[in-house]
């Protein structure tokens, strides 16, 4: 069994809703979601296309409301924050990774590093320092003063991790990180998402059609139609997956 | 490491950051988004600089103070009556032998009922004299150096005229002897008459060609018998005899009588010549018809009394010597050959006179270099920059008449200077008419379309008065004229339209603005969402776009008020005159700086609050999704 340590829930969510009204029809995206993670955790979200996944994250991340149920992040009750509890909670503790980068256009990749610490009170000097580690430790050290329009898509999302690392996040959710990116670039991202992960202990929630991503992963849990359909430990999958390699010898 | 991770479970609340931070944070997207910024910018900019234009033309209003006699005032504007107004009433002879106005003075400008007199009129006639004075001096300095040109400038006009002019007064003019010299061997000519007398006595000529030159009719038979070949007879028998000219004018009438039409059955020997020259292949007797064609022309010339050279003279029979010595009992040459020689060599005449000669513009510059005053030169160039020496020669000619009328007005009104200063004023102050009075004068303003809530006094004298006759109608008995007020009453439609066009470039304004802050503001709403996402109050959100699109609302308004402004000068200036723009008081001029700073200001930050809040408010997982 895990050790008291991995016990501690960092994300838990209860019968999470949401539903979607267009034009007099009501779509239900997410129909009863219960899911418990625990801190320090890599969790891989599998699911096809339409099945929910940016919806869970966008309630899991405090950037949308859900119609029903509650998130808990730290053991706080999402619905009872006001607005500038959930601006904290959103700079502090948890980082944002997109597949689309979401980088501000007309900031340098240090600025855009440093933002959330701007908006941490952080000072300036402390701000360009740890910026400066930041992208050095994603090996982007040279390319600080570059504008996103200058980097590649791969080089953006290391800019985009940086950041979301900026304030110490216990968190990391990432929707989608290598969709954009080649088969080289997505490996390398998803190493240093394995790399934070084991260093900083930080949790890390992320969504992927990328299969590279389940041999990393401490759990995965398989969403169909708004729904968990099952949540495998990795070492069923490894199982697996050595099964298959095994087979097909 | 466990004590941050302690730290963790507690929220805080985020804090707002200082201003500092924000207006460092918008003034960098500014700059980064710069021509997106300018785009946006443009949009403000553009509907200010309408609003500008509008209160620019506003504050042009005042009139410029047209130049009103003294001891008069104009009403102008919605007015029945407009016109110029005796600014004083009638005084009394009696007052103004008190004031110590001289009786003669008094008599002079005494009113038809014998007990008042007139103060514009002694007003008037002092400056009257003043103005005579002040000409006369002009006139008799102007003469000082044009009358150097009184003298030889008219040879030159006549140069130019081609006339025939005495060698002695070519020289005295200063032609160069040398060129007359030539001028006289070109254009040797004797008198047609003197010739014709001397040929008559040689008794040697042609039948044919001294009938040409007495004008004589000559029958064909005359003609035959002279040995005039028949086809040629014939041919100029059918050319038609000229009409006689009717006589219109006196001029024409001397001319048109001169050679009286040929009989009838006759012909005149400068038909032949006509007939020759039409019929350049007449080739019948030949020999006969050459010496015609050679000689007759020339009787022709004598027949018109026209100068002869000698050289035809000579053709024709006259002996050399005779020739010449009657061509040296006229020692003139042609203006027109004299012309010809100042073509080639110009040297050693004064360039004015050469102009003129040769009917070249003066430069007003090189004018004045030759010493012909500067307003005589001015006048004659017009509007243009250069003037005929003809026109000059027309203005010394007209020179002496002036003198003497302003010599004359000199004299006339020097009885004016008697009346005393002191008294002309003092009287001046008690018997100035009010407006009411000047109304009644002109009849009343015309109350339906008139703006009396504006009705402005101005004067050269930099008197600016404003008038509100509505709210106290009775300014108008309190306010005396000036002599020399321009009253101005606009027409309460202009008031109207001026409101109506502030309304509408407001609008304008507000549609630009709006639109352009929309749009602005809406293709970043993926970057607000972002922002959040990493920590932004929605206030900072806010607070950022209002920041930004306020530095922008100063600037372009600003830039919008100066194009507005100088582009609305500019063309008052041009259209209207530049006084009209010395009008405006520079105070209002800031004011509606201030209005236009203001309203661009106001305007952008409605503009931005409203879809800047709108933007914050919205969950930001809409804000991410949403695409432009
Ligand atoms: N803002 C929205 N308004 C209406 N419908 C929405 C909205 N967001 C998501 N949906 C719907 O909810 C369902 C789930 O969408 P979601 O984006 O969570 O899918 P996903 O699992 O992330 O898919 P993908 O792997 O393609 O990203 C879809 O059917 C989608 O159409
Ligand atoms: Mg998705």
């Amino acid at each position: 069994m895990a050790t008291v340590d991995k016990k501690e829930y960092v994300v838990r969510t209860k019968d999470l809703v949401k539903e979607f009204t267009m034009g007099g029809q009501t779509l239900r995206a997410l129909k009863g979601i219960q899911l418990d993670i625990y801190r320090g955790e890599y969790i891989s979200i599998m699911g096809p296309s339409g099945s929910g996944k940016s919806t869970l994250f966008n309630m899991v991340g405090g950037l949308d409301k859900p119609t029903d149920g509650t998130v808990f992040i730290n053991d706080v009750d999402m619905a009872q924050l006001d607005a500038q509890e959930l601006a904290y909670l959103r700079c502090r503790t948890i980082g944002y990774i997109f597949q689309s980068f979401n980088l501000i256009p007309v900031m340098t990749a240090l600025e855009n590093v440093t933002l959330p610490m701007v908006f941490a009170g952080v000072s300036q000097d402390e701000c360009t320092e740890r910026g400066m580690d930041l992208l050095k430790m994603v090996g982007l050290g040279e390319r600080y003063h570059h504008k996103p329009t200058e980097l590649s898509g791969g080089q953006q999302q290391r800019v985009a991790c940086a950041r979301a690392l900026a304030n110490n996040p216990s968190i990391i959710l990432a929707d989608e990180p290598t969709g954009n990116l080649d088969l080289k670039t997505g490996k390398e991202i998803i190493d240093l998402l394995k790399k934070l992960n084991k260093e900083n202990n930080v949790t890390i929630i992320s969504a992927t059609h990328d299969l590279k991503m389940l041999d990393i992963s401490d759990r995965i849990v398989w969403i169909r139609d708004g729904f968990v359909e099952r949540i495998e430990e990795r070492e069923d999958v490894q199982l697996q997956v050595g099964v298959m390699e095994n087979e097909e010898h | 490491m466990s004590t941050t991770s302690e730290n963790k479970f507690a929220v805080g609340r985020q804090a707002q950051l200082p201003l500092g931070r924000a207006f460092t944070i918008s003034m960098n997207s500014l700059k980064i988004r710069f021509w997106r910024s300018m785009v946006t910018a443009g949009g403000i900019f553009l509907g200010i600089a309408f609003l500008a234009t509008v209160l620019t033309q506003w504050l042009m209003q005042w009139p410029v103070p047209p130049k009103v006699d003294a001891g008069f005032v104009r009403l102008d504007g919605q007015i029945v009556g407009p016109g110029d107004y005796d600014v004083y009433k009638p005084v009394p002879v009696d007052a103004g032998r008190q004031a110590g106005i001289p009786q003669e003075v008094i008599d002079k400008v005494k009113l038809p009922d014998g007990a008042t007199f007139s103060l514009t009129e002694i007003i008037q006639g002092q400056l009257q004299k003043k103005r005579a004075e002040r000409n006369l001096t002009r006139v008799q300095e102007e003469w000082k150096h044009l009358s150097k040109f009184e003298k030889n400038l008219p040879i030159y006009v006549d140069i130019l005229a081609g006339k025939d002019i005495k060698t002695t007064d070519a020289t005295k003019a200063g032609v160069p002897k040398a060129l007359v010299a030539k001028a006289v061997v070109i254009g040797e000519t004797l008198d047609g008459t003197d010739a014709l007398k001397k040929l008559r006595d040689l008794k040697k000529v042609d039948a044919i060609c001294l009938a040409t030159a007495l004008n004589k009719d000559i029958t064909p038979a005359q003609a035959q018998q002279a040995g005039m070949p028949n086809d040629l007879v014939a041919a100029v028998m059918a050319v038609p005899a000229p009409e006689p000219e009717e006589a219109t004018a006196d001029q024409d009438a001397e001319a048109s009588t001169g050679p009286p039409p040929p009989k009838p059955g006759t012909f005149r020997g400068s038909t032949i010549v006509k007939v020759l020259d039409e019929n350049p292949d007449f080739w019948t007797e030949f020999r006969y018809i050459n010496k015609l064609r050679k000689m007759l022309p020339v009787y022709a010339d004598i027949a018109e009394e026209k100068d002869i050279r000698v050289e035809d003279a000579v053709t024709l029979g006259l002996p050399r010597k005779t020739a010449e010595q009657m061509a040296a009992r006229f020692p003139t040459f042609k203006g027109a050959d004299l012309i010809d020689l100042f073509r080639e060599k110009t040297d050693g005449i004064e360039p004015i006179y050469l102009a003129t000669a040769l009917d070249q513009d003066i430069r007003i510059r090189d004018a004045e270099r030759a010493g012909v005053p500067t307003a005589i030169a001015k006048k004659l160039a017009g509007s243009g920059k250069a003037f005929k020496g003809s026109s000059l020669n027309d203005a010394i000619k007209d020179h002496p008449r002036w003198t003497k009328i302003w010599k004359a007005r000199l004299k006339r009104n020097a009885i004016f200077d008697k009346a005393p200063q002191a008294a002309i004023d003092k009287l001046a102050k008690e018997y100035a008419i009010s407006l009411t009075e000047a109304f009644a004068a002109g009849k009343n303003p015309d109350a339906k379309t008139a703006n009396l809530g504006n009705v402005m006094i101005v004067n050269e004298n930099g008197r600016k008065l404003g008038l509100d006759l509505k709210k106290e109608p009775n300014l108008a008995n309190t306010t005396p004229l000036e002599s020399g007020d321009y009253v101005f009453i606009p027409d309460i439609n202009s008031f109207y339209r001026m409101w109506w066009l502030v309304g509408m470039s407001l609008l304008v304004c507000m549609v630009g603005i709006t639109n352009s802050m929309l749009m602005a503001v809406t293709e970043r709403f993926k970057e607000i969402g972002t922002m959040k996402c990493l920590g932004a109050l929605d206030s900072f959100v806010v607070l950022l776009l209002v920041l930004e699109s306020s530095l922008l609302g100063i600037c372009a308004s600003a830039l919008g008020w100066v194009l507005g402004f100088i582009s609305m000068v500019l063309i008052a200036g041009f259209t209207k005159g530049w006084d009209m723009v010395a009008t405006m008081n520079p105070w209002l001029v800031l004011g509606s700086f201030g209005v236009c700073v203001a309203a661009g200001m106001a305007l952008t930050l409605i503009a931005t609050i409203l879809p800047a809040m709108q933007a914050a408010r919205m969950p930001a997982a809409m804000a991410l999704r949403a695409e432009i």
